[in-house]
């Protein structure tokens, strides 16, 4: 009975698609590492301190002082970065360069949080979608291989359900935790508007229209600050196929507001929700773009009120 | 007659490490803020009210750094304490609070102490907080100096 209930769920995660948009998305998490990984050395002399060990912050913590402490091994990370993160880009060495490009991107970063006295968050869901994508490339190699020889080595079908229903889960996760922590701490108070103008005052790009719109506006201080909220916590409904085009879009419009104004690094967590939120998978598989597959009907149900919008009503039966 | 397939039927064992790892980034983040890779993502999940702007000037006008004593800016949105394995440098400045006029004096003089600077100096700070209902903007401002004890 229980495998019963099982198998239509493990057929559908199992099944295998064109890997166009897999590739597409791939390139984008792997490029986007890269550019993060090259933050680091910029950063060394502004972000590293030296002082007193704050206790258990990342997976490294454990090591020596002395190891965790050098950023001539940060540097070497990021190094290593640029090199199996190249590769992987180019489909060599896989699925090594994956495994290795995941590996080095999260050591480079851990390292750089061992020495920091306040923490960032730009590069976490980049972090773990490498991780997922490593193991794609690892379960999918001999299917790859034979559509590299049946010459389609970007749609070939070795595209498993599971790796975009892996991907988006944890973009909800991310984003879910995001809203779930405002309300542990702060309750539905944090929406308050005068937090966000103070934070807008200190951090804000002055001289951006969007700026003073947010500084002279406590009611659209508060507005967004309820639809932030709002669209953080609920996030994890996205992976719900109608609701996902207008979570994304939401986030997408948050995530604009945060680099406009702020022009903190989260542009990279915009792409992936633009890939993993707008149906961008769709057009891809089936090379049809249509604005209805924004409101997150399905195919069928799309069909039918195209029909109907293009004929101004009802279609009629013929007599 | 169609070429059978060389590749291997996939089997639900690959589904295993997506299940574990996604389970662990939704489960860990209950009891710990903050453990890179893993995270519950608490950028600005608290709701400050208020902020000081701090300056420090000499006796020749020269505006001295604000970390030589100790009212640097610590804060970058994120709660202090988690996911970073320094201690930063103190600061009396925190997002949402006003430091008290004793507790900016102390700091300033350990400032001076450390960089052997008698002073005078003149320290002024601006409470920035709710204005009008509408806007934030400066709620008071306050001016010491401050000699070496």
């Amino acid at each position: 009975m229980k495998k019963d209930l099982l198998t239509p769920l493990f057929s559908w995660l199992l099944a295998r698609h064109p890997a166009t948009f897999g590739r597409l998305f791939e390139a984008t998490v792997v490029f986007w590492a890269i550019c993060l990984s090259t933050y680091l050395p910029t950063t060394q002399s502004t972000q590293r301190i030296s002082g007193p060990s704050n206790g258990v912050a990342t997976i490294l913590s454990w090591m020596p002082r002395t190891l965790l402490d050098s950023p001539t091994l940060e540097t070497a990370m990021v190094a290593g970065v640029w090199i199996v993160g190249a590769c992987w880009l180019l489909q060599r060495f896989l699925p090594y360069s994956a495994w290795l490009t995941a590996m080095l991107f999260t050591l480079a970063w851990a390292l750089r949080h061992e020495n920091m006295g306040k923490t960032i968050h730009v590069h976490h869901v980049t972090t773990n979608l490498l991780w997922l994508l490593a193991w794609w490339r690892q379960c999918t190699m001999s299917e790859y291989r034979l559509a590299k020889a049946q010459g389609n080595p970007i749609s070939g079908n070795y595209y498993p359900e599971w790796v975009f229903q892996a991907c988006l889960a944890w973009v909800c996760i991310f984003y879910g935790w995001a809203g779930w922590s405002k309300l542990c701490e702060s309750g539905f108070d944090w929406a308050n508007g005068i937090s966000m103008q103070l934070w807008t005052r200190l951090w804000g790009d002055a001289g951006f229209f969007a700026t003073q719109w947010v500084l002279d506006s406590r009611p659209l201080a508060f507005l967004l600050m309820s639809l932030s909220l709002a669209l953080e916590a609920l996030a994890p409904l996205a992976m719900i196929p109608l609701l996902r085009p207008w979570i994304g879009a939401g986030l997408i419009g948050m995530h604009l507001g945060i680099v406009t104004i702020f022009g903190w690094g989260f542009h990279g967590n915009m792409l992936y929700i633009v890939l993993l939120m707008l149906p961008v998978r769709e057009w891809l598989e089936t090379g049809e773009f249509h604005f209805l597959s924004l409101l997150g009907l399905p195919r069928a149900h799309r069909v039918r009120l195209a029909g109907f919008l293009r004929q101004g009503g009802p279609a009629t039966r013929p007599s | 007659m169609e070429k059978p397939s060389k590749t291997p039927i996939p089997h639900p064992r690959e589904l295993l490490f997506p299940a574990v790892f996604l389970g662990v980034l939704l489960l860990v983040p209950v009891g710990i803020v903050d453990f890179y890779p893993i995270s519950s993502a608490p950028m600005f999940n608290e709701e400050p009210q208020v902020y000081c702007d701090y300056q420090v000037v000499d006796a020749a006008g020269q505006e001295l750094p604000l970390e030589w004593f100790h009212l640097q800016r610590n804060d970058n949105g994120n709660p202090p304490g988690f996911g970073h394995g320094k201690v930063p440098r103190f600061s009396v400045d925190r997002l949402g609070k006003i430091a008290t006029e004793e507790e900016i004096l102390e700091a300033v003089r350990a400032g001076m102490k450390e960089h052997q600077i008698a002073g005078p100096l003149v320290v002024e700070w601006l409470t920035i907080g709710d204005l009008d209902g509408t806007h934030v903007g400066v709620l008071k401002a306050n001016k010491m100096t401050v000699t070496a004890p």
